[in-house]
């Protein structure tokens, strides 16, 4: 049962990047699962395992031999996988490491994601790892077993009766001969054969590969040979993927370099190629490689940007419209500045036209590289009401340069559906101190009225307050009117009206008993509870020198 | 728990390498393709029984059908189909085909391929429309009744169809039959199964199919799993190719290096795959000439440029993977001096260089050809032609007198060397088996020789 469970664990894990990204938190739970299974399955000894087609059978020794894992679908099966690529036993020891369990994960699941698999199968994979607590059997050239061979056959395909032999002369003509001298044998220091190792390996594959390249690029260019460009742009295709993958910007540069100096032998062939170095799934694969803690794209990034010329400008507004991380998003608006303002006009068509994500996010980027453009930009996102949107708008707006287009954009946005764009549009009005805004505002409070409710009244009141304390205090009329026809007929809106009146007078510091205050007392002793807690916050807050508004 | 991150960032970041350049789209998209493959396939053959090829109704899902080999040759480079039981896979992955009224399902492609024998096919490159009707109308046909698969590879081959390869029809026996013995570890099967891989990789790239290097990767395992075969060294195999024997011996060569370098397992088995297709170049139909004089008569690229040749080929792999790099490196490079003015060749080029100068030397008989005498000449050119240390290295492990070295001894019997250096003690007193005693009469058993303990050496057989 337990090794049943590790088996299935381990089937699952590895199937499991067939569906989820690597970095996936679902991925997670697979390998904890796998882990804590295979980890109880040990406790009762080694697994020891005999691969069959579909199943895999556990060795009990005296005990016999039970059935552990079938699957007969060749497609999910970890039984027929093993099979067909050779391996007959598998023996997990006891004191096996984490590290050689999650290695044997990573080769399952490269065989069961993997789609270009020529290179490896599961027997070379496993030998490659040098597992020393993971013992692995395979049979030797395996070849599975015709239904019925052919007669005249030696092999289990059908050659071509197309071959050709090797030319007699191979090889020759032999590098001249130097006249033979005499050998022996000289110890070869291990800091010397350490040298010699260190020149090929994981840390080399980058380099070799660019080397390569390049050597192929001399093969193209040399009239005599007939490599021609495609073996280049496949090649270069390929090391791209693999830099894009193992996060080696500074590399993917140089290879850029290299592909320019190609594009004057086939335009037509390495234009695309070029370009395909800062497309969007190449940008994104870049942005996600920068630790989230950067402020700011790397060097390398822009130098890549710069040699490749392309709309880089369409690619990251495509991007942004793709890509969720913050600090990728982060990055893609510093990296904008290349051609935001050069393109204003068709950024701001792409920016009107784009979903609200991006067009925040454009936005922002304007703030950011033309903080006296924003209010220009932001006119044109305004009539789309959307409140997220509209939030930045404002957001952008205050942190800019006053200039002449805000007041326009204050005002359009007051009439914004959305409560809390109004509001945040009444404070930033309220540090216009013009007698137009007051003016404006107060109209506004007036003949909205009726709809308007308390949270914005209020905000109303306070910006009153703030513009003009002077005028203001006119207000308090609002509170108690004048006259007692005004004060029991109730005028319609008189509700809210007084309530913008209240948060206005908090503003106003005074005194206990002036002309204020009285009016205030007078409310609050009337009205409903709301009103009254209102009313009475605000006569103690003046009495305290005024709110901080 | 950051364990637990790193864990799963490291495994993350293999797998984006291990399949770098393959997104997760990349298999629904083999699967779609793959689909609409086997409905046009099959749609044809039924369509056979009605019409005529020539007739119209054929061009467009021939066209089809074209385009859809195409773009999974782009992706993937060979196509492999398998028909088995009901399921037909595309490259490991399981093509879904409902069998619908109107047909174009898995099942029906598996009885029209079963009619020929034929459980498998791999397409080496995209087919052209023309070699597509070829295709269906072979399938079509009546199949030979005594040998259908290899009468249809023969109509296949007269059409320039040699880069479709057909497979049998393999079966996996199911659990409860007979699961074979695990055969003992046997290096004369261990040598013929390699040289079988290199005889077939030579055939397959003549044949214009794409390079396969797994079974040259597990021919290389099976070296390393074996002990180290001194006699191999020199042999020339029976019933293979002049071609794979030197392949394989400079292939021994150059793991020795490896192992004498204390190389990794990885690395060993990369350094063995180079080896193995490091003349592959020859088998490039390029139409070059051979070296004045020559009775050469192949299509094979001339001396200069079959280094070139053989990246070529096996670039045609689709797919990144650092072996791939070495070898086409390797083939680049691999008659590039170590002085050479443009620079030091790649590792595993300078070292396929001292196995192939090495057994070239010795093979082509004659005056000097004994491997003590070729290690002499290339003694002389060490630091110039060849790595010093990589030269070193292999003679501290050949000996001074390398396996396959005839030697008189003072008695006057004459001994070949049959083994490699043991240790530096006895680096000068080899193993040897008699092969003439001082009347030049032959033992009339194996009868071996220890130079450490007996026998003195009196000279060299050139």
């Amino acid at each position: 049962m337990a090794v049943n469970g590790a088996l299935r664990a381990l089937s699952r894990a590895a199937r499991s990047f067939l569906l989820y990204d690597p970095r996936n938190d679902a991925i997670r739970t697979f390998l904890d699962e796998y882990r804590a299974s295979i980890v109880a399955a040990l406790q009762f000894g080694p697994i020891e395992l005999e691969v069959r087609p579909f199943e895999l059978v556990l060795e009990r020794g005296a005990g016999g031999s039970e059935v552990v894992y079938l699957e007969r679908d060749r497609e999910r099966s970890l039984a027929f996988r093993l099979f067909r690529d050779g391996v007959r036993r598998v023996t997990i020891q006891t004191d096996v490491a984490w590290d050689e369990l999650l290695r044997l994960l990573e080769i399952m699941s490269i065989r069961f994601t993997g789609v270009r698999q020529q290179e490896e199968d599961l027997v070379t994979l496993l030998f490659k790892a040098a597992f020393r607590g993971i013992q692995v059997v395979a049979v030797e050239g395996f070849v599975p077993d015709e239904e019925q061979l052919e007669g005249g056959e030696d092999a289990h395909r059908a050659r071509s009766d197309h071959t050709i032999d090797a030319p007699r002369d191979w090889d020759l003509p032999l590098p001249e001969l130097r006249a033979p001298v005499g050998y022996a044998y000289k110890e070869v220091k291990p800091a010397w054969i350490a040298r010699l190792v260190g020149e090929c390996g994981s840390q080399t594959v980058a380099d070799d590969a660019i080397h390569l390249c390049a050597l192929i690029l001399d093969r193209v260019r040399d009239s005599a040979d007939p490599t021609d460009i495609d073996v280049f742009v496949q090649l270069v295709s390929e090391v791209r993927d693999f830099l894009l993958a193992d996060d080696q910007l500074d590399r993917l540069v140089r290879l850029v370099a290299l592909v320019q100096e190609a594009h004057v032998l086939s335009p037509s062939r390495v234009t695309p190629l070029m370009l395909s170095f800062t497309d969007a799934r190449a940008l994104r694969r870049i942005l996600h490689s920068v630790p989230p803690s950067s402020s700011e794209p790397p060097a390398s990034m822009r130098i890549l940007l710069d040699l490749v010329p392309a709309d880089h400008l369409t690619s990251l507004i495509e991007l942004l419209a793709l890509e969720r991380g913050q600090a990728a998003r982060r990055l893609m608006r510093q990296l904008l500045d290349r051609d935001l303002v050069a393109r204003w006009d068709y950024a701001m068509e792409r920016m009107a036209g784009a979903p609200s994500e991006v067009a925040a996010d454009m936005l922002r980027a304007v703030a950011y590289l033309a903080p006296e453009r924003v209010a220009e930009a932001a006119l044109l996102l305004a009539p789309r009401d959307e409140p997220d949107l509209n939030l930045e708008i404002l957001h952008s707006l205050g942190r800019s340069p006053k200039g002449p287009g805000r007041l326009p954009l204050l005002f359009a946005l007051l009439r914004s559906e959305w409560l809390e764009v109004r509001q945040k549009a009444i404070e930033q009005l309220a540090e216009i101190r013009t007698r137009e805004v007051y003016d404006r505002l107060k109209a506004a409070m007036e003949k909205g009225a009726l709809r308007i409710e308390p949270r914005e009244a209020e905000a109303l009141g306070r910006a009153l307050a703030k513009l003009d304390p002077a005028r203001a205090v006119e207000m308090a009329d609002w509170i108690k009117p004048k006259g007692l026809f005004n004060r029991v007929v109730e005028m319609p809106g008189r509700q809210m009206l007084q309530w913008c009146a209240v948060a206005a007078m908090e503003g106003i510091p005074g005194e206990a008993g002036d002309d204020i205050d009285v009016r205030l007392r007078w409310l609050a002793e009337r009205a409903g509870t709301e009103m009254h807690q209102h009313a009475m916050r605000a006569a103690l807050r003046r009495r305290r020198g005024g709110s901080r508004g | 728990m950051a364990d637990e991150r790193s864990d799963q960032e490291r495994l993350g970041r293999a797998l984006d390498v291990a399949k770098a350049g393959e997104d997760r789209q990349l298999s629904a998209l083999v699967r779609e393709t793959g689909e609409q493959i086997i409905r046009l396939l099959t749609g044809c053959l039924r369509m056979t029984r009605t019409h005529a090829l020539n007739n119209r109704a054929f061009e467009d899902p021939i066209r089809q059908m074209g385009g859809a080999l195409a773009r999974l040759f782009d992706l993937l480079g060979a196509v492999h189909l398998v028909a088995v039981e009901d399921q037909v896979y595309v490259n490991d992955i399981r093509v879904r085909t409902d069998d619908r009224g109107d047909g174009g399902g898995a099942a029906e492609l598996v009885a029209e391929l079963r009619r020929h024998r034929v459980g498998g096919i791999s397409f080496h490159r995209p087919p052209p429309e023309a070699a597509l009707r070829v295709l269906v109308e072979s399938f079509a046909a009546r199949p030979d009744p005594d040998n259908p698969r290899r009468a249809l590879r023969r109509v296949l081959d007269q059409a320039e169809l040699s880069y479709v390869e057909l497979f049998g029809v393999f079966r996996f026996r199911v659990a409860g039959q007979d699961i074979e013995e695990l055969p003992d570890r046997d290096e004369a099967l261990v040598a013929e199964r390699a040289l079988g891989a290199v005889d077939e990789a030579w055939v397959n790239m003549g044949a214009d199919r794409l390079p396969n290097p797994l079974p040259m990767r597990r021919a290389v395992t099976d070296i390393l799993q074996s002990s180290d075969d001194a006699v191999a060294l020199w042999d020339e195999p029976d019933g293979h190719s002049a071609y794979s024997g030197h392949v394989l011996r400079v292939t021994r060569l150059c793991l020795i290096m490896g192992h004498q370098m204390g190389m990794s397992e990885e690395l060993l088995q990369d350094l063995g795959v180079a080896a193995m297709f490091h003349d592959i170049g020859y088998a490039s139909r390029e139409g070059g000439q051979g070296i004045a004089g020559s009775a050469s008569t192949s299509f094979a690229p001339p001396f200069e440029r079959h280094g070139s040749a053989g990246a070529r080929l096996m670039l045609r792999q689709r797919g990144f993977h650092p072996a791939k790099i070495r070898r086409a490196l390797a083939a680049l490079e691999h008659h590039k001096d170590f002085s050479a003015p443009s620079g030091r060749p790649f590792l595993f080029a300078r070292i396929v260089r001292i196995a192939e100068d090495y057994d070239n030397m010795t093979r082509r008989g004659g005056k000097d050809s004994s491997p003590a005498m070729a290690l002499a000449h290339m003694a002389a050119a060490t630091g110039a032609a060849y790595d010093p240390l990589l030269l070193q290295l292999l003679i501290n492990r050949l000996g001074r007198f390398p396996p396959g070295t005839r030697l008189k001894l003072v008695d006057g019997r004459v001994v070949r060397v049959i083994d490699l250096a043991r240790s530096p003690d006895t680096w000068d007193k080899p193993l040897c088996v008699v092969e003439r005693y001082g009347d030049n009469t032959a033992p009339t058993s194996r009868e071996i020789v220890d130079l450490a303990r007996t026998g003195k050496v009196v000279s060299l057989i050139r």
